[in-house]
């Protein structure tokens, strides 16, 4: 897999929400990719609108995207129908929600909330069987055979690695053979396509990946029966059942015990660089990501404030609300006795935005024209961005003052 | 466990019992629990019957030597402790006592007479086919306004469960019996024996239920339309349709299954205007009639019959419930 190559371009994106008859902007130009295997990750504020904006990159939400566009894999999300969507959701980009205690329907056992997502996306129509062999043939024409064959393979069956080599070695004969077209659709009929038999074994594997132990008897198990990591750790799991292309992750370890945080958070890294996917990690916590993401995106009232890779976050940052997240990072090298700062005040109510920099009345740099306009965003490299005034000529006495060097090209 | 003398720490048997378990152990419990309620609704019953003076003796113009030997006939010359226990007695053999205002009637076979099938079986039949109607009703419409929440259905659906609400059943019921009976001519007006004869009667004492069920129903399905596990199932790419039967419909049924017991007794009490209209031979009419003409035995019949049908209910209920509920059936 190449590197750099985008899997998600989100690009301009505002979203409005209807509230009591009033036209609110939520998200207000937010511009950010992934790239195939990085992690990315979110953080700002609680109500900073992480949530909603990668909510609405799979259109969960009622907000009414009215400019922007969100690119998967080329194809614009923010354009397509329910049904082209419910194609995508789940299956090449999923979710992990906050706390599995309410994200899971208390009422079904476990290994059907598990299953029901492999069978939704892995059992085929006869239409669906017939297009996938015809692509599978002219792939094979034009491109190296077994290149073509794993690449159609990981798109449409999601193999692991034993059943990679095993159908692999199943097909290429077929492919050979005497009538390809209808011998490739048998072994859809019989191998390729989801079985409840299949989904119920792959469901066991699952539990064992994510570490839990008597499979087979805590499947038919409810989301009440177990403890709270445990409970996360089947999120993760169902979220992984169709080894998505994406992960989503919002904010999996907030509502857990301090102790196993990290073992779930861990846990999730992991097994998603396994299957050489990329995420999202959406956080209110610099600290935590600091071990994992490549790149980092600080949302701060619906929009991006500063984007840049990890090094130029932690060590370049440029915005001072980036500043005052890092400097409420509690740290082994800091004296114990001093207070951890705080950034005074809260995030703006999105039904009352102050004018201009939506965080000047919070800023301790702010200067008069942060009252009066928005700053554009200003590209600091092709990786770091900030909007912010004191990136402005004109500001270069306050930004002096403050100790915001300048960032060399 | 002998091979480990002193290892493992006393632990009592039933903690060796398999999960399977669980649902028996819940339903005994609740089982044990019924009984209970009944035998204490039948003592409060009985005192509190004795603490009203007896009407029908205390005529002026009835002999002092007449009203002695009325009250021996009943057994009410007798201590009420002593009445207390002989009626208990009586009671375990299925024996309720005689009426007082039906001379010669014990209050059994007025409750059900075998040689005309009136009574109870009737009233049974009108309060559970009225039941299965209001559930099939009442749950799809209130699922069908909910999932269409502002649009016309569900406009449709809440006018139609005010109007079940609001209006009596017995102007229901007249209008029912004028419009479909007398003028059509399309329905039977009076009876409950043959399919056709139950449509109306069936009809005016479910109304309300309906009425009830479709509210309680609408509400639940849209507040689950906001669940973070309804969220979670999009999020799974599954289709509306699969996640309405699936995900919302079961969990939004949890408090429509509470109340179904309560339901259940009103439909099998609230029968009298029903009866009355249709002129159908069933409790409805006693049940009135036994206060007004003070006829203890038979209100202390009709009482513990429906207390103990309301306990039944109720328990049936709860044991549906821990079905629908793992987390009931499985709470420790």
């Amino acid at each position: 897999m190449s590197e750099n190559t985008k899997i998600l371009e989100v690009k301009d994106l505002h979203v409005d929400f209807l509230s009591y008859g009033a036209e609110n902007h939520v998200i207000r130009d937010a511009n950010y990719y992934v790239n195939k295997g990085e992690v990315m990750a979110i953080v700002g504020e609680s109500g900073s609108g992480k949530s909603v904006l990668t909510q609405t990159t799979v259109r969960l939400t009622p907000g009414i995207i009215s400019q922007g566009q969100i690119l998967f894999e080329g194809k614009d999300l923010a354009h397509m129908t329910e049904k082209q969507l419910e194609e995508v959701r789940g299956r090449d980009i999923s979710i992990i929600f906050q706390d599995a205690m309410t994200a899971l329907n208390p009422t079904m056992r476990i290994g059907e909330q598990i299953t029901e997502v492999l069978m939704k996306h892995f059992v085929f129509t006869k239409a669906e069987m017939e297009q996938f062999t015809d692509e599978l043939l002219a792939a094979v024409k034009t491109q190296d055979p077994d290149a073509a064959l794993a690449a159609w393979l990981t798109e449409y069956f999601r193999p692991n690695e034993k059943q990679m080599a095993l159908w692999a070695s199943q097909l290429k004969p077929l492919l050979s053979g005497a009538d390809p077209r209808s011998a490739v659709i048998g072994w859809i009929k019989t191998t390729g396509n989801m079985t409840k038999e299949r989904a119920k074994e792959t469901a066991i594997d699952l539990l064992k990946m994510i570490k839990i132990s008597d499979p087979e008897k805590r499947l038919r198990q409810y989301i009440f029966q177990f403890s709270g990591g445990m409970r996360q750790r089947i999120m993760v799991a169902i979220a992984l059942a169709c080894r998505p292309k994406l992960l989503i992750a919002d904010e999996p370890t907030t509502a857990l015990d301090v102790t196993i945080k990290a073992e779930v958070l861990n846990m999730i890294i992991q097994l998603v660089r396994e299957l050489n996917s990329a995420i999202i990690l959406i956080t209110h916590d610099l600290g935590i990501v600091a071990s994992y993401a490549d790149r980092i995106g600080v949302m701060y009232a619906g929009e991006f404030v500063e984007t840049g890779t990890s090094d130029e976050i932690f060590y370049q940052s440029q915005h001072p609300y980036t500043r005052g997240l890092l400097k409420s990072i509690p740290r082994l090298d800091t004296d114990s006795n001093e207070d951890l700062k705080a950034i005074e005040g809260t995030p703006p109510n999105v039904t009352r935005m102050p004018k201009g920099c939506p965080f000047h009345p919070r800023c301790e740099c702010a200067m008069e024209i942060c009252r009066q306009q928005a700053p554009a965003l200003t590209t600091l490299s092709d990786t770091h961005a900030v909007r912010c005034w004191l990136q402005d000529p004109r500001a270069a006495e306050v930004r002096k003052k403050f100790g915001y060097e300048e960032v060399q090209p | 466990m002998s091979a480990l003398p002193g290892r493992n720490p006393p632990v009592p048997a039933h903690a060796f019992r398999g999960y399977t378990q669980d649902m028996a152990k819940y339903i005994l419990r609740r089982i044990l629990i019924s009984i209970f309620t009944i035998f204490v609704l039948i003592t409060v019953t009985f005192f509190l019957m004795k603490m009203i003076p007896d009407g029908l003796f205390s005529d002026p113009k009835m002999s002092e030597e007449a009203r002695q030997r009325m009250r021996a006939l009943y057994g009410l010359d007798k201590p009420v402790i002593e009445q207390y226990f002989i009626y208990i007695r009586n009671l375990l053999h299925l024996d309720l006592g005689d009426s007082i205002a039906y001379p010669g009637r014990s209050v059994m076979t007025m409750i059900y007479d075998p040689a005309t099938g009136n009574g109870l079986p009737t009233s049974m039949r009108l309060g559970l086919c009225s039941l299965v109607f209001s559930v099939l009703f009442g749950v799809g419409m209130g699922t069908v306004a909910g999932l269409n929440r502002g649009k016309i259905w569900d406009k449709v659906v809440i006018l139609i469960a005010l109007v079940g609400v609001s209006v009596p059943s017995f102007l229901v019921a007249v209008t029912l019996v004028s419009v479909f009976g007398n003028i059509l001519g399309w329905l039977p007006t009076t009876g409950f024996s043959t399919p056709r004869e139950m449509i109306l009667p069936t009809i005016c004492l479910s109304l309300g239920t309906i009425a009830t069920l479709a509210r309680l129903m609408r509400t639940s399905i849209v507040e689950l339309e906001n669940a973070d596990y309804i969220k979670t199932a999009r999020s799974k790419g599954l289709k509306r349709r699969t996640i309405v039967f699936k995900h919302q419909i079961r969990n939004a049924l949890l408090p429509v299954v509470t109340v179904l017991g309560p339901l259940s007794a009103s439909l099998l009490t609230g029968t009298f205007v029903v009866e009355a209209v249709f002129n159908i031979k069933g409790l409805g009419g006693y049940f009135v009639e036994s206060i007004t003409n003070r006829d203890y035995g038979l209100v202390m019949g009709l009482t513990v019959l429906f207390g103990t049908f309301l306990v039944v209910a109720n328990l049936l209920v709860d044991i549906i419930y821990g079905f629908v509920d793992p987390r009931i059936r499985l709470a420790k």
